[in-house]
């Protein structure tokens, strides 16, 4: 890739955000996230009459002096969330100027990076050759490199719909992050799958210019870059107001359901990478 | 709306291989896509509201068609406002007769006018419909028959040329009647400015004809008496306004009398020309006008010399032969005296002297002696009883046989201006000549001495005598009206005869019934004999009845009769119009094709 997905500049300032989550963990090792369990934090939760075997450094001598009993103060524990970054791989996403490919990668490279200062367990997931690809358990800033180097050696050229293959295997509760250009008929599907495996749902949705404003004209065979399939069609006034009619209810679709399953949404239309964090990704609360 | 050519309408089966071109090998413009998705999803949109989408976005193919089925029009070339010939046989009748060269058309004489509308409406004709043209004056005449050749038929059409004479419309509607018998798949305009009625359905009457300012002769006639002529004519105003005009009398074209007229409308006037000589032989009456007609604007008159010949016979005691033999010709009245004549005789065309001859002969008229004594201009003998008679060849004996017997005779005493015809032993005993113009036969026998009355070659020997001495050279009929037949009086010893017409074209007819006289004037007749040539004259006038008058007049009160007018609506060719709009069209799909809509 020419370009570099992140620069020091921008890692700087994101050393303040984390991924926006109201999860409650009960489950998985030690992390920055609050959870249900109780444990050696600094975050107190709740006090307990002390029994035998307990950790008597964890009597609240205060208390004691008061009540002339022994108490337990209870710390909650904080665990760690597992991110899983969904990244559309197909060929139709790398398309656009500058590329979605591009932009989800970045994206994918900021997400991933705010979750692992936040002491979350970061996977990818994105298709190759048919089959779910992807990078697990990536936690810890030096780790953070790797994430980058396999981010960086993706390649845009599947044809295989990812959303076909996110509900074949389990996911651990936490957070997933669906960046894609949503060309597809199983959205929903997928996210109802996600939404049973507990996981928050934040659906980043890319898409170029060209989609958004097409600036054609006349007869035109439109080539499908994943299918190759071609489709004529005459580019008049009227088929321009028909395709943005279209657009709008494929939106309006994919908000829909984000709403149905309390998932965030956000649509990228910009190309720079800080924009789209401050702009979009702060603005819709995916980062705070 | 019609085709000229509506063969060229199948073409219009081009567009089906320009829409499947269409269809199937539209040139596309390949866009690689990052998806589909979304155009697929609208083309099912669309797809599902129009099914006929795919050929309505196509404002390219739209105007294609249109231009495609515009070309294909302007070949086909079709014509609007026609529809009255759709036929596929037309007849065409044009009327030639002398009204016709009324001027009364923005200057232009009517003849020209028809042609010019027939020459369009044969040129509005579809190709396939068969044409019949045909020229009506005096006889109607096919001139070509079921042509589907336009280029003959201009030709035709051209050669037409109009006349003097009047139409015979009753013959030309028998002839069409005749030509359209097996058919109802015809049309039939007339070209005329005269009225036809008749009962043929797709009769189109067109008339040409408008406001005329016609001033006619109508006729011409004369008196004789002992002194001079007095000549007739008749002249009629036809227009709606006063005119006045000189009326000039011409004799033998020189200048007699000229005369000032003046008429109020319609009206209609006789005009008086005393003192015209009495030798004239023509008479020409003529209007010094401008007026809309100008054939009828002057009229000819033949002034005959009596038809009626006078021949005196002065017999002591009659000749009931010569009476019966002179009598058979209806034309001469036979007068007869036996008494003392008047020194003055005269007025008679021949003196036949039977027996004594006065010793005055008469100074007029011609001289036939029988039997004659001495006298002043010659003198007789007796001749021999017996001899040699010899004929020299001569017309009185034309047709005479020679078998006859003479029992006495006079010979004649030879003098200069007598040439001897029948010799006795080489003297004279028939002579003629010409002394002082005056032509004389002497016969040297009386014919009771001789066989001959009995003979069935006598009449003819007094008819051959008379021929001579008579003139007998009258045209009995000296007037018809244009294209009329005339029967021409053909002398029995005419070699040939030569008619000359007003423009003074020679022809020889064989035949004594001559129907050329399609154009008025003067007609001269020659007829050649063996020693001189007779001339004698016809005119052909206008019939100015049927000709001079103006259509309103003749139906006054029945004008609503116009049912059947016909104004030829030559189909207006809007090829022009249709290739202008091809060409903004062609600019229209640049535009589009440019813009893109």
């Amino acid at each position: 890739m020419s370009q570099n997905l992140i620069d020091s500049k921008l890692i700087k300032k994101l050393e303040r955000l984390s991924l926006n989550s109201n999860l409650v963990l009960d489950k998985g090792f030690m992390g920055g996230r609050k959870s249900k369990s109780k444990g050696s934090s600094v975050e107190f939760s709740d006090f307990r009459e002390y029994t035998e075997g307990d950790d008597f450094r964890k009597i609240d001598w205060n208390a004691y002096a008061r009540f002339e009993k022994l108490f337990i103060k209870l710390f909650t524990e904080e665990r760690e969330a597992s991110v899983n970054i969904f990244i559309d791989t197909t060929k139709s996403m790398d398309y656009g100027n500058p590329k979605k490919s591009f932009i989800a990668s970045q994206i994918a490279a900021v997400i991933g990076y705010v979750s692992i200062l936040n002491m979350d367990r970061v996977s990818i997931y994105t298709t190759k050759e048919s089959r779910l690809d992807y990078i697990e358990n990536i936690n810890g800033k030096n780790l953070f490199r790797k994430l980058v180097n396999y981010i960086e050696t993706l390649s845009f050229k599947e044809t295989k719909d990812m959303f076909e293959l996110i509900n074949k295997r389990p996911f651990k509760k936490g957070i997933s992050v669906i960046i894609s250009d949503m060309f597809t008929d199983n959205f929903e599907t997928a996210i109802k799958y996600l939404s049973y495996m507990n996981q928050n749902i934040i659906v980043i949705h890319t898409l170029s210019k060209e989609e958004l404003k097409p600036k054609y004209v006349g007869d035109i065979r439109f080539i499908d870059s994943e299918t190759k399939e071609g489709k004529d069609v005459t580019i008049t006034l009227e088929t321009l107001v028909a395709y943005e009619k279209t657009l709008d209810s494929f939106l309006s679709n994919i908000k829909e359901t984000c709403t149905k399953y309390g998932c965030f949404y956000s649509l990228i239309e910009n190309d720079d990478i800080e924009e789209i964090i401050f702009n979009n990704l702060i603005n819709t609360g995916i980062l705070r | 709306m019609s085709f000229y050519s509506p063969l060229y309408l199948i073409l219009i089966l081009g567009l089906i291989p320009l829409i499947l071109m269409y269809l199937l090998k539209k040139e596309h413009e390949d866009i690689v896509l990052s998806s589909n998705y979304l155009w697929d999803k609208m083309l099912r949109d669309m797809e599902a509201n129009k099914p006929w989408q795919k050929l309505r976005n196509n404002l390219l193919l739209i105007l294609q068609i249109i231009l495609f089925t515009l070309i294909v029009l302007a070949l086909a070339r079709p014509q609007i406002f026609k529809g009255s010939i759709n036929s596929d046989n037309l007849i065409i009748v044009l009327d030639k007769s002398a009204s016709m060269k009324n001027k009364d058309i923005n200057g232009i004489t009517r003849f020209e006018k028809a042609k010019e509308e027939i020459e369009d409406l044969i040129k509005s004709t579809k190709a396939n419909t068969k044409t019949t043209l045909i020229s009506m004056d005096n006889k109607p005449n096919i001139l070509i028959s079921n042509s589907r050749d336009k280029s003959v038929l201009k030709k035709k059409l051209n050669e037409i040329v109009v006349n003097d004479s009047s139409d015979n419309i009753k013959d030309t509607l028998s002839i069409v009647k005749a030509l359209i018998k097996d058919t109802d798949n015809y049309d039939l305009v007339f070209f005329t400015d005269k009225e036809i009625d008749t009962d043929i359905d797709n009769l189109k009457v067109n008339k040409i004809n408008e406001k005329e300012t016609n001033i006619s002769l109508d006729n011409m006639s004369y008196s004789k008496n002992d002194k001079n002529i007095t000549a007739l004519t008749t002249v009629t105003n036809h227009s709606n306004r006063e005119q006045s005009f000189d009326i000039s009398i011409y004799g033998d074209d020189q200048i007699l009398d000229v005369q000032e007229v003046k008429l109020k409308a319609k009206e209609s006037r006789d005009i008086y020309f005393d003192n015209v000589n009495k030798n004239t032989n023509v008479l020409k009456a003529e209007i010094d006008i401008e007026d809309s007609l100008d054939v009828d604007n002057s009229r000819y008159l033949v002034i005959n010399s009596d038809p009626i010949k006078k021949v005196l016979i002065v017999s002591e005691k009659g000749n009931i032969f010569l009476e019966k033999a002179i009598g058979i010709n209806e034309n001469i009245e036979v007068y007869k005296s036996n008494e003392k004549l008047p020194n003055d005789l005269k007025g008679y065309d021949v003196y036949i002297f039977d027996g004594k001859v006065p010793k005055d002969i008469p100074k007029d008229g011609n001289i036939v002696m029988f039997n004659p004594n001495n006298n002043n201009l010659f003198n007789v003998s007796n001749g021999d009883k017996n001899g040699e008679i010899k004929l020299i060849n001569d017309e009185l004996f034309k047709y005479v046989n020679l078998d006859f017997y003479i029992d006495k005779t006079n010979v004649i005493e030879k003098t200069n201006w007598l040439r001897p015809i029948l010799t006795l032993n080489d003297k004279p005993v028939i002579a003629k000549g010409i002394r002082d113009n005056q032509k004389m036969v002497v016969v040297g026998f009386d014919i009771r001495n001789t066989d001959l009355p009995l003979k069935i070659d006598f009449p003819i020997f007094i008819q051959n005598i008379l021929d001579y001495t008579l003139n007998i050279n009258t045209q009995e009929k000296v007037e018809v009206l244009a294209g009329e037949n005339i029967d021409i009086n053909i002398l029995p010893k005419s070699k040939q005869v030569n008619i000359i017409n007003p423009k003074g074209e020679k022809q020889k007819i064989t035949s004594p019934s001559y129907s050329n006289t399609s154009y008025k004037g003067v007609y001269t007749i020659e007829q050649v004999t063996d020693d001189e040539t007779l001339k004698s004259y016809f005119v052909s006038n206008i019939d100015t009845s049927k000709e001079s008058i103006d259509i309103k007049e003749t139906h006054e009160g029945n004008l609503v009769k116009n049912d059947n007018q016909y104004k030829v609506r030559t189909g207006k060719d809007i090829r022009n119009l249709i290739l202008i709009l091809a060409l903004i069209v062609i600019s229209l799909e640049w535009v589009v094709y440019n813009r893109g809509y």
